[in-house]
């Protein structure tokens, strides 16, 4: 049953980018579905728990076919439209050139992910963060048909459960969709991480061809993989490869949208970037840095401030929610600006070991800081010039994401485990964020381009 | 263009190989995490959930699942406060699981209602206490009659 639920999820996600965004690939599609499909079920399930109908996970699933219709029925007036987009595809696909090249990291890539989809599904949930929180969350709210009623929500039966960092505040999107297949009768959580990475790389490589050819495309998706924590972590039940699944896609399709402000790449910019928001709270970097850039580069004012709305949405909601149904614990973020030079500094040391660890990151910042150097030959001179460079979007909306979360954990008190620990465990799987976004720009700008494109022709 | 082709291949998997063989990390993401997981995954691939549970989470896991086992869904169980299960100075059985987090108990024991000893009186199924969960000898001075063999860990009700 949780198999067809699953495929529920994915055909819903499917049917809501094809509306959304009907002139994206079928690759973008079809990675892009099931993190979208999974957001739109568990907004639906706080919705529904909001007015106390039970989380029952078959009354999702039947929500959903009546949703998959009615998207349907919508697409059914663009009919020529999807059919002329399929015949398009299948010129494309008849005239496909594959070269030695990409075909050796699409291989690689394939028999990594097929390892690690088998590592994945193979163990239950046992790491101690999913364990001692989103899973066990998702597993009783499965058995309660709750999440705002949940007994592990209740001061007199936990007694610590309103106490700083509490888990009761968590963004509810990965228990939520635990519960889902719970609800639906899976033995264990673990087909969501399994799939969500899956589907991330299928998506990755799918956006990462609208800056690139399909060599350096192959290349991004396989070095971003072979990260070495990154991928050990994309199959524990944590949430921070998946809030990394829909932050990255978020700013590269806001890149996208920015660079070439094409209709098709507006809405998956907003759904992915207020969907890593409806993971984890600390996405408001990703959404602040990208507000930022968007009334920065974009004369757009109804769409952005569309996108301003939309993408914070998720975290309205929650809040909302919180503040209506008594659920809170105690603040940990100091809205007065701290003035600390030593937390500074344990900060400054602690990001610099993380930033040149290769066991964490493999070669990702070596190689980012290489491209970065190489290509300010000519983004220095542009900058000077106020000329809007190709490269400002990506690295922008990058550098301002780090810079405010350098900040966020600045100005957090912590209260409930100490600030050498968190940089150490927590800081370390956030950075995961930026690793396909690092390799993007390190395979994209314009010099690999060059090459690539020089490679691809000569090949 | 095929001899192209072949001299392109060999430049990618050359550079392939030099990451492979030149970065420590991702010799471990190969051997270890994903190779050295798939053939363990290939030799125990006939076991159950909580065995595979098991597998990952040892000696922690296998109490608590004994405590499952031994009480019903109806039960509330007093369980002992974290010093317990780690005694200072002391190598605990429990190595470094989160097992003072009663959230984690509560994968394994749920529906089960479970009260730690320094919330007597906070928690809510104080007064309803039916078992003890007795961890490194702890909680036989909870039960309401004399146990003749005391084990190190075991469940039991509180009245006979």
């Amino acid at each position: 049953m949780w198999i067809a639920g699953v495929a529920v999820s994915v055909l819903l996600g499917y049917s809501i980018m094809s509306v959304a965004a009907l002139r994206l690939s079928f690759l973008e599609k079809a990675g892009l579905a099931f993190p979208a499909g999974m957001m739109f079920q568990t907004l639906l399930m706080l919705g529904m728990d909001a007015v106390w109908v039970g989380l029952g996970s078959m009354k999702v699933v039947w929500i959903s076919l009546v949703l998959i219709v009615a998207l349907n029925a919508m697409l059914w007036s663009r009919r020529q439209e999807v059919a002329g987009i399929w015949k398009e595809r299948y010129t494309g696909l008849r005239e496909l050139k594959v070269n030695a090249v990409w075909l050796l990291f699409i291989v690689l890539t394939a028999y990594l992910e097929y390892l690690n989809w088998s590592k994945s599904m193979f163990f239950p949930t046992f790491d101690r963060d999913s364990v001692s929180g989103f899973d066990t969350i998702g597993w009783i709210a499965s058995q309660e048909q709750t999440l705002k009623g949940l007994s592990i929500f209740r001061s007199n039966y936990m007694p610590y459960v309103n106490g700083p960092g509490s888990y009761i505040t968590y963004m509810p999107m990965v228990q939520l969709s635990y519960a889902y297949v719970y609800g639906l009768g899976a033995e264990t959580s673990k087909i969501i991480p399994a799939l969500m990475y899956l589907s991330f790389l299928i998506a990755f490589y799918g956006v990462t061809r609208r800056f690139v050819g399909k060599t350096a495309a192959a290349m991004t998706v396989f070095f971003t993989l072979i990260t070495p924590e990154m991928l050990a972590f994309s199959s524990l039940s944590i949430t921070n490869v998946i809030h990394a699944v829909y932050a990255s896609l978020g700013v590269a399709y806001t890149v996208l949208w920015l660079r070439e402000g094409e209709k098709k790449f507006f809405w998956p910019s907003i759904l992915f970037t207020a969907g890593g928001l409806w993971v984890r709270n600390e996405s408001i970097v990703f959404v602040v840095a990208s507000i930022v850039f968007i009334f920065l580069l974009s004369s757009r004012k109804k769409e952005n401030w569309l996108y301003a709305v939309l993408t914070l949405l998720p975290f309205i909601l929650w809040t909302t929610f919180m503040q209506v149904n008594g659920i809170h614990a105690e603040g940990i973020l100091r809205i007065i600006p701290l003035w600390d030079m030593d937390k500074a500094g344990v900060i400054a040391q602690y990001f610099f070991v993380l930033f040149t660890s290769q066991n964490y990151y493999g070669l990702t910042f070596i190689a980012f800081t290489l491209a970065l150097l190489i290509n300010l030959i000519n983004l220095l001179p542009a900058l000077r010039r106020q000329v809007r460079h190709e490269d400002v979007p990506l690295l922008g909306i990058t550098f301002l994401s780090l810079l405010l979360y350098i900040l966020l954990i600045y100005q957090i008190e912590y209260k409930w485990d100490a600030i050498e620990n968190v940089l150490s465990y927590s800081v370390k799987r956030f950075l995961f964020c930026f690793i396909p976004l690092l390799w993007l720009y390190t395979f994209s700008n314009r010099y690999m381009r060059r090459f690539f494109g020089w490679l691809e022709k000569t090949v | 263009m095929i001899w192209r082709n072949i001299v392109a291949l060999l430049g990618a998997w050359t550079l392939v190989w030099f990451c492979y063989k030149g970065v420590s990390s991702y010799v471990w993401v190969h051997d270890s995490l994903l190779l050295g997981n798939y053939k363990l995954i290939r030799e125990y691939k006939g076991l159950s959930v909580d065995e595979r549970r098991e597998m990952k989470m040892g000696f922690p896991f296998r109490y608590m699942k004994f405590v499952r086992d031994q009480t019903p869904d109806t039960a509330v169980i007093l369980m002992p406060a974290r010093e317990v299960y780690f005694p200072q100075g002391e190598k605990s059985d429990f190595g470094d699981a989160d097992v003072s987090n009663k959230l984690w108990r509560l994968r394994v024991l749920y529906p089960r209602r479970l009260v730690d000893e320094p919330e007597l009186g906070v928690n809510i199924y104080s007064d309803s206490i039916t078992h003890v969960a007795v961890v490194n000898g702890w909680g036989y001075d909870h039960l309401g009659y004399e146990v003749a063999e005391r084990l190190k860990y075991t469940v039991l009700p509180v009245k006979r």
